[in-house]
């Protein structure tokens, strides 16, 4: 088993960073570079003193020894706390590769931590998604998995679904016997009950990945109605160009920034309108392609202007997307039509800013997040958000679904049977466990028996 | 005298791992303590239902000889669970116990390399490791490899009340010292306990307040060799316990011997007595119980339902109190019955023994209850110690391959703390482990081994064939529509606008074989591969959905495990896994899996394990 050694804190400017080893080697390499105190004497402790190579002091540090197996990854650890900022910790990481130690690939302290048993799959997995979680509220959701909310919330599914296939074993394996058979009824209610519990928790995913991952939202409409200047101001600094000249913004640009731990990449377009210019054609066919990819779309318009065919079309294309559409420019005069923008799109999703004025800005962010994540979502919830778990919960969703054509159907228990062991089998998935006692929970709830 | 194989004990698991055995060419001593009791149904006079039903039709289809000869002793024959999907079908059939017994000594007489005998085996002759014969009766008998196959009847003891009756079942000699034997050669015993109710006498039952309960009009046989049953039908009669009976028993309670603290072995939760019934489900006001036939020959019942080891006299009262059995005549008391078996997971798959080359276990002595459970395992140790004794790779069969896979591989995988039972639901695949088609999945493995005679592999061919044909037929066969409108019109089903093909209209739920026959698009093809034909044409999306499955988890149970693996020294396993696999060697991935102690991790462990090994010696060599 080899040593591995990686650089366990941000790279970015910051006060202090972690160099962290783990493996049969950690004390053996920490002792070679580091001087001031005995790391092995009094381990859990921080020591002071300083890294070096051979006779150069590479950096002023504290650094402490973990004895094995009650740590993170159950092997022997050292964490060296360096002064922050790139150069010393690559230079002490450096130096340890020197001495022996291997560059850990990413996520490989928890992959041994599990591996040496430490977590189970579940925690495993929150923990990586701990270390790449980009944002506060990504964090804190990253934290909820480790108490195994999804273990539970799961498990109760699978308690569900393990009483249907008893009272189906019971049918099956004692035809003969005087207990009463699972109807139809009971059968589909069981498995609307599972297959609502599945959709919320897929529901919660959808949530969970935008956290993770962030949500694209273009910024449309035509030219010069403020669109570079929303960007500007939501992202808090001037980044695209903006002037008076219609078509200034002619490639799409892309700003990530957060709202309340939502992170938003904001992707400005250009106007949309049709063009002669071949080099605003290429921006303006690129900002049509960028809202059909965008999770949302702010849509805006000018007070100033009335509504052309143009955008008559485009809100209608807005139906069935997640969007708002903001009127700008409400200090100037107003000559756009409301009640004809009420017709097109729906009224709650309409807001009115002075951009320039720096008014209406929080109503924008707040209707973004009521829309996306919603009110509802309190960090007690579990969010699945991790692409193994939605994978196996969208099949555990379709054998469900599978099992609820059957059950109308009227078809045969044991076929059923299949579509039910389906979902129980890859819930179980998601937990790493999978050794139904289904006969024992029979034998429990009836009285058969010769 | 020297053997090749030799058997202890002439149960069900005993005549099947002898006959197999002596068919594949092996000189075969098959010893027992009575040859009165040969293949002795000691308990249900029936033989098949849910789960065990498939596995007497895999005995058959491998070449075994339950099937054969239950098809020849049938009182009544039933398919169960015919409302439900083919794939749980079910035979059962009631047997006549004295011919069953009777008829299977016969064959074994007959049977060339085999000597039948009758001596108590007290001893086995192992020497470096390796099993080499038995002392029976003060007599040295020698043979590579030994079955055991010794039932209930290690140091058992049965109890009726408070008496104790130092005896196997049915007031038959037990055996003490090759349990003492065992001990010493190292073998952990334990205790299990089942029980049987009571007979009594058909002359006094009022028939008329039992509800008559029949067999099939047209029974299906289980062998594969038979087209047909030629039997007298007898019926049995169904019955129920009431408050009065639970009144009764509820007094008395403390006189049964599962309560008085007598018995220290661990019963069947699915085998409950009365007394257990009415004590964990005490709201139910009425048990159900059945009479069957003993036999065709005698005017013993068999009660069913009501296993107890209530006093006898208890027994008679609490009867007596059920409606139509007011006259009741006991002719032998139910009991409990407790005896010495191993714990299963010392076994190989081949159910060799890990510790004592050449040595055996089939049947109940491995903690498995039911005659099918026990003619499957003998049949499979009788197979595996020939194909041993030839140098040759066990045969084992998979989950996915068979009933006896699932049987054999949750016993010595996952061990059992009561007494194990075949259910369908242990079945993970059971889609394509059905009844009808046991003779395509197992045959030709039967014939590999040599114990598929020409005549039961020539059937199998004929079969598969002509359910090939059929199929290819239906797919080819367009019907007209001037000819198929008029009948869904008739049946008041919509009407089609183009000509179907046979194959699609079969695959409807509203049709089936019949109506293709009726519309003059039948086949001359025989009733059960119609049946097969049916199911898996009406099945097919099911069936091919379960292949996938069967196709993951072949995915683990295709990694073979290295038997020089040595399990301590792999760092990263948790301790507990390494023990239990150090200890269990199980063949491959799949089954590490289903040892209980064994994580998803450490299975990780063994995977990433692997693939470092074999890329290591990639490089060597």
């Amino acid at each position: 088993m080899s040593t591995i050694c990686a650089i366990s804190t941000s790279l970015a400017e910051a006060a202090i960073g972690i160099v962290r080893l783990s493996g049969p080697d950690s004390l053996k390499i920490a002792k070679k570079i580091f001087r001031g105190a005995d790391l092995e004497e009094k381990p859990r402790y921080l020591h002071y003193g300083h890294i070096y190579r051979n006779e150069d002091m590479v950096d002023e540090v504290l650094a402490v020894y973990f004895k094995g197996p009650k740590t993170y990854t159950k092997e022997d650890m050292v964490e060296i706390n360096c002064h922050g900022g790139a150069m010393a910790l690559r230079r002490v990481l450096a130096l340890c590769m020197e001495e022996g130690a291997r560059l850990a690939e990413a996520g490989e302290f928890t992959q041994r931590a599990f591996l040496n048993g430490r977590l189970d799959l579940t925690q495993a997995e929150a923990v990586m998604q701990l270390i790449q979680s980009k944002t506060e509220l990504s964090y804190d959701v990253a934290l909820t998995h480790l108490g195994g909310d999804i273990s539970r919330k799961v498990a109760q599914i699978r308690e569900l679904l393990l009483g249907l296939l008893a009272s189906i074993s019971l049918s099956i394996d004692y035809p003969e016997e005087d207990e009463e058979e699972i109807s139809y009824e009971r059968l589909r209610a069981g498995m609307e009950e599972v297959r609502d519990e599945l959709l919320r928790l897929l529901e919660n995913s959808k949530k969970g990945k935008l956290l993770e991952e962030g949500l694209r939202t273009v910024i449309s409409g035509r030219p010069n109605v403020g669109k570079s200047t929303l960007l500007n101001t939501l992202s808090g600094h001037s980044r695209a160009i903006v002037t008076d000249i219609a078509g200034t913004t002619r490639d799409t640009i892309e700003e990530k920034i957060q709202i309340s731990g939502l992170p938003l990449i904001l992707i400005d377009t250009a106007g949309l309108r049709d063009t002669e210019d071949p080099v605003e054609y290429l921006g303006v066919e690129r900002s049509h392609q960028a809202m059909e990819a965008a999770d949302f779309i702010l849509y805006v318009l000018s007070a100033e202007e009335a509504l052309i065919e143009e955008d008559i079309e485009r809100l209608r294309l807005l139906k069935n997307r997640e969007y708002l559409v903001i009127i700008n420019k409400m200090d100037k005069e107003i000559s756009l039509d409301l009640d004809l923008v009420y017709s097109l799109v729906s009224r709650e999703n309409v807001l009115f800013t002075s951009l320039v004025k720096e008014e209406g800005i929080r109503e924008i962010e707040e209707a973004i997040l009521d829309r996306t994540i919603g009110k509802e979502l309190s960090l007690g919830e579990p969010l699945i958000q991790n692409q193994r778990q939605i994978g196996l919960l969208n099949e555990a969703l379709s054998w469900a679904e599978d099992a609820l054509r059957d059950i109308d159907e009227g078809q045969a228990y044991d076929y059923i049977d299949v579509n039910i062991r389906g979902v129980f089998d890859s819930l179980g998935l998601v937990l790493g466990e999978n050794n139904p006692d289904i006969m024992g929970e029979v034998f429990s709830r009836f009285c058969v028996g010769k | 005298m020297k053997y090749d194989i030799i058997v202890v004990g002439a149960g069900h698991a005993g005549v099947e791992a002898a006959l197999a055995g002596a068919r594949m060419g092996r000189k075969v001593l098959l010893l027992t303590m009575n040859l009165d009791s040969i293949s002795l149904l000691a308990c249900n006079p029936s033989i098949g239902g849910t789960g065990k039903g498939h596995l007497v039709r895999e005995v058959d289809a491998l070449g075994g000889e339950m099937g054969l000869l239950a098809d020849r002793v049938t009182l009544q024959s039933k398919m169960l669970n015919t409302a439900k999907g083919p794939a749980v079908h079910s035979l059962r059939i009631q047997a006549d116990k004295y011919r069953y017994h009777e008829e299977m000594k016969k064959v074994l007489e007959n049977t060339k390399n085999l000597d039948l005998r009758q001596a108590e085996v007290t001893e086995l002759i192992v020497e470096d490791g390796k099993v080499k014969g038995v002392v029976a009766s003060a007599m040295d008998f020698y043979a590579p490899a030994v079955i055991l196959a010794t039932g209930t009847y290690l140091r058992s003891l049965c109890f009726i009340g408070d008496l104790v009756l130092d005896s196997g079942p049915s007031g038959l000699y037990n055996s003490k010292k090759l349990s003492d034997n065992l001990e010493e050669l190292g073998f952990k015993l334990r205790r299990f306990k089942t029980g049987t109710p009571a007979r009594i006498h058909a002359a006094y039952v009022d028939y008329d307040k039992l509800l008559i309960q029949n067999g099939d009009e047209k029974p299906i046989p289980f062998s594969f060799m038979n087209d047909s049953l030629d039997f007298e039908e007898m019926p049995c009669y169904l019955g129920y316990s009431n408050t009065t009976t639970h009144d009764i028993i509820q007094e008395n309670i403390h006189l049964s011997a599962m309560y008085s603290g007598n018995i220290e072995g661990t019963g069947a939760r699915y085998c409950p007595s009365i007394e257990d019934k009415i004590t964990r489900f005490a709201g139910k006001e009425r048990h159900q119980l059945f009479l069957e036939p003993e036999g065709a020959s005698t005017s013993e019942l068999y009660v069913q339902g009501m296993s107890s080891s209530l006093p006898e006299r208890v027994q008679e009262e609490f009867l007596k109190s059920i409606e139509g059995f007011e006259n009741v005549k006991i002719m032998r008391p139910g009991y409990a019955i407790e005896y010495d078996c191993i714990d299963p997971t010392i076994l190989k798959l081949s159910l060799e023994s890990r510790d004592i080359e050449g040595l055996y276990f089939a049947g109940q002595i491995n903690g498995s209850s039911g005659y099918e459970e026990a003619a499957a395992q003998g049949l499979m140790a009788g197979i595996n110690a020939h194909l041993k004794l030839d140098g040759r790779e066990p045969l084992i069969l998979r989950r996915d391959q068979a009933y006896i896979g699932v049987l054999i591989d949750d016993l010595v995988t996952k061990g059992t703390n009561e007494p194990f039972r075949m259910m369908t639901s242990r079945a993970e695949y059971r889609l394509v482990l059905r009844q009808d088609n046991a003779d395509m999945r197992l045959s030709d493995l039967g014939y590999e081994v040599g114990l598929v005679s020409e005549e039961r592999f020539s059937r199998k061919e004929a079969r598969r064939r002509a359910f090939e044909e059929e199929l290819v037929r239906l797919e080819k066969t367009s019907l007209p529509l001037d000819t198929i409108n008029p009948y869904l019109e008739k049946k008041d089903l919509a009407v089609l606008s183009s000509s179907p093909k046979l194959i699609s209209l079969l695959r409807r739920s509203d049709m089936s074989y019949e109506d293709l026959e009726n519309l003059g698009f039948g086949s001359e093809i025989s009733e059960d591969v119609k049946k097969m034909v049916e199911i898996e044409v009406k099945y097919k999306g099911y069936i091919e959905k379960q292949m996938r499955q069967v196709d993951q988890f072949r995915n683990l149970e295709d990694k073979r495990l290295p038997e020089d693996l040595n399990y301590l020294e792999i760092d990263n396993l948790r301790i507990e896994a390494r023990q239990k696999l150090q200890t269990m060697r199980p063949d491959n991935l799949g089954q590490a899996s289903r040892i209980s102690g064994v994580s998803p991790a450490d299975i990780t462990v063994l995977l990433i394990y692997l693939e470092k090994r074999r890329r290591s010696e990639e490089t060597r060599s």
